[in-house]
């Protein structure tokens, strides 16, 4: 989820000194409640925490572990978005717990909640290796990185991680490569007796089809505003299809009806259910919009559920 | 004809005097830099300042005048006026401009963010301020002008679509119907604000028009759009035309941006460059690019960056003539080198902006020297 424009005004202070960390953190748990809380007033069934001390999605693992640094500013996909590149200058080394420094767990008691981590090799693919001597060693140790984080949020886990990504179906992957997503897949999840989705924004997802529904995702998300559904068809999901019809890189708010069109295309393919969600994450959109989206989100999710459309 | 022709790419820090506070200190940097770059009575303006009898109109005309001398006492051979009417390149193009609504501001990096506008109906020119701001540089410039303009590709990927979204969202293929509704949105700000400007500047006799399009290849199956665009907004007008691409991903330019209709493209290279002397690849790693104009044959002037703007570091003369002299050798025609900065100078201060265009100007001086 974006921030809001006080919390932007707030790290602009922290970074001039204006401000103590203390209070910056103060702001950001208020403005994740109020993430929180708003989603769950709209009847959003697994509610994100809004990761909103995370600068980009692979920030934290970037400035804490080690032989990571922050590289140069790269271009986020395909978007006005740019994020840290990570610099991988040594071996990948787990110092300290990572994100509960990032996550306001405290918040999450007793909720379903979803988590959102880069899948490894995508993490792999956004950095700069100058250290390994191959890509599969250092994907595997990201990998476990993963795996022993998520152990640091018990007895808060998430029901639902989500692996974002977009990489896997950026270009058509190598069958070595195949290789290396499933087995990074596997690492991260071992421990984690929950739902694991794969969620591919930014990308036409039947790139990475059919070899994806091996990876024992019980989840697989896709856009639909860039992968034609039709061409799942022919595939059969034994998990879920999750549908981002709800578009984040866009403030036009979508109505219910146009919302459902999307899942009625959505339906021909065969799999044990849809989930209805964003085409992405919602960073890039003025956080007004964003509630709105997710207002609307929760509002069709109802109508549908009701059976209020036909 | 000159070789290695000096020009900068459009924007530059304000004024002193365009600051909020009007204080001793901006008074005594207005008088600075009015006598170092013999502006004409700036005392005038100094005057003013100091008994608080000033518009905010007659301001900016004065920071006009002050960033056209800047420029043009460094040496420069082709100027601007700092784009020192505009707050921006996005929000400013996107004042004039009606049926757009700015909707908050959107993140770009960290706490970086910008103003972004949606798109709520078809975009049309609303009014035109860049008549009067070529007119007034026109009048004061010395040297030749170059109009700066953002382009359609960049005002429509970096802005929100509400307008041509709800069509397309009745498609049976959303991914085909979302690239009609873009080269729609593209065309129309192509068609409706662009080239309506661009026609009244060729009208009021402006030789030189700069696209800039930093956007472009945000999408890379986009950049026919963007050309497209382009080839939309010069069709059949005579004048020398720029397209000013930073920070980008040169490759994915190519083979597409050899159907522009453009006489030039300016790019960012220093950036990506070392600051060792010499002519060997490694050392000017930054020019590689130059290898792909050559190897498709393109017909481009090309405008490469020899000094970068995101660092205070002045480039020696001498590292600026390595830098001009490796383009020319890499394209194999130096004649179609222009000497430039990787992008408007808006970041840094005037001390070092100056700086910056006189080593570009001195280093030009130099590479010229070792072609003659």
């Amino acid at each position: 989820m974006p921030r809001s424009e006080t919390l932007i005004a707030s790290y602009r202070r922290l970074a001039a000194g204006r401000e103590s960390p203390d209070s910056l953190r103060k702001l950001a748990q208020e403005e994740t409640h109020e993430t929180i809380s708003i989603q769950l007033k709209s009847g959003i069934t697994f509610a994100v925490e809004g990761q909103l001390l995370w600068h980009d999605l692979l920030r934290p693992f970037t400035d804490s572990v080690g032989g990571l640094r922050p590289g140069p500013l790269t271009r986020w996909f395909d978007n006005n978005l740019f994020y840290r590149k990570p610099v991988i200058v040594a071996k990948l080394e787990r110092t300290a717990p990572i994100l509960p420094k990032y996550l306001f767990t405290e918040l999450l008691d007793g909720l379903a909640w979803k988590l959102v981590l880069p899948e490894p090799y995508t993490f792999y693919s956004l950095s700069d290796d100058q250290a390994y001597r191959s890509p599969e060693e250092a994907i595997l140790d990201l990998a476990a990185i993963f795996s022993e984080e998520l152990r640091t949020l018990a007895p808060r886990q998430p029901a639902i991680l989500q692996l974002t990504a977009p990489s896997i179906a950026f270009k058509t992957l190598s069958q070595d490569e195949i290789e290396i997503v499933k087995e990074s897949v596997r690492t991260v999840r071992k421990g984690f007796g929950e739902k694991v989705m794969l969620h591919i924004p930014f990308a036409d997802a039947s790139k990475a089809f059919p070899w994806i529904l091996d990876l024992g995702a019980d989840i697989v998300g896709v856009d639909p505003y860039l992968t034609e559904l039709k061409a799942l068809k022919e595939y059969s999901f034994e998990g879920s299809l999750a549908v981002g019809a709800m578009d984040s890189r866009n403030s036009y708010i979508e109505s219910i009806e146009e919302l459902k069109r999307i899942l009625d295309a959505a339906s021909t393919v065969e799999a044990r259910s849809l989930h209805l969600t964003t085409s992405a994450d919602m960073e890039a959109l003025p956080r007004g919009v964003s509630i709105s989206k997710v207002k609307r989100l929760g509002e069709a999710f109802r109508a549908l559920r009701e059976g209020d459309l036909s | 004809m000159k070789l290695f022709p000096t020009q900068e790419v459009g924007s530059l820090l304000r004024a002193p005097f365009l600051r909020k506070t009007i204080d001793e200190a901006v008074i005594a940097e207005t008088e600075y830099w009015g006598e170092l770059l013999g502006v004409e009575n700036y005392q005038l303006l100094v005057q003013s300042l100091r008994s608080g009898t000033y518009s905010r109109e007659e301001l900016q005309d004065w920071a006009a005048l002050y960033a056209i001398r800047l420029h043009e006492t460094a040496g420069l051979d082709v100027v601007w006026d700092g784009e020192q009417r505009r707050i921006e390149m996005y929000e400013h193009a996107l004042r004039y401009v009606d049926g757009v609504e700015f909707v908050g501001k959107v993140k770009v990096w960290d706490a970086e963010t910008y103003n972004k506008a949606a798109v709520k109906s078809r975009p049309r020119l609303k009014s035109n301020p860049y008549t009067s701001e070529f007119l007034f540089v026109r009048k004061h410039a010395r040297r030749d002008v170059k109009v700066p303009l953002t382009g359609p590709y960049t005002l429509a990927e970096w802005s929100f679509d509400e307008y041509y979204a709800p069509k397309y969202l009745a498609f049976a293929s959303l991914s085909e119907a979302r690239r009609s509704a873009k080269r729609e949105m593209v065309l129309d700000f192509a068609r409706e604000v662009l080239r309506p400007i661009v026609v009244s500047l060729v009208e009021l006799g402006a030789t030189r028009i700069q696209i800039d399009e930093p956007a472009a290849t945000t999408k890379p199956h986009e950049v026919p759009l963007l050309v497209e665009a382009f080839n939309e907004i010069v069709r059949g007008l005579n004048a020398r035309f720029t397209i000013h691409i930073c920070y980008s991903d040169y490759r994915l330019l190519f083979p597409h941006i050899l159907e522009a209709k453009a006489h030039e493209l300016s790019i960012e290279c220093a950036n990506r460059d070392t600051v060792k002397r010499g002519l060997g690849d490694e050392e000017r790693r930054g020019y590689s690019v130059v290898r792909l104009f050559r190897e498709y044959g393109a017909d481009l002037a090309i405008a490469v960056g020899v000094t970068d703007v995101h660092t205070d570091f002045i480039e020696p003369p001498e590292l600026v003539m390595d830098r001009l002299l490796y383009a020319a050798r890499t394209l194999g025609d130096p004649s179609k080198i222009v000497a430039c900065h990787d992008c408007g100078l808006r970041t840094r201060r005037w001390e070092v902006a100056y700086n910056k265009d006189r080593s570009l100007v001195r280093g030009a001086e130099l590479a010229r020297k070792k072609l003659e």
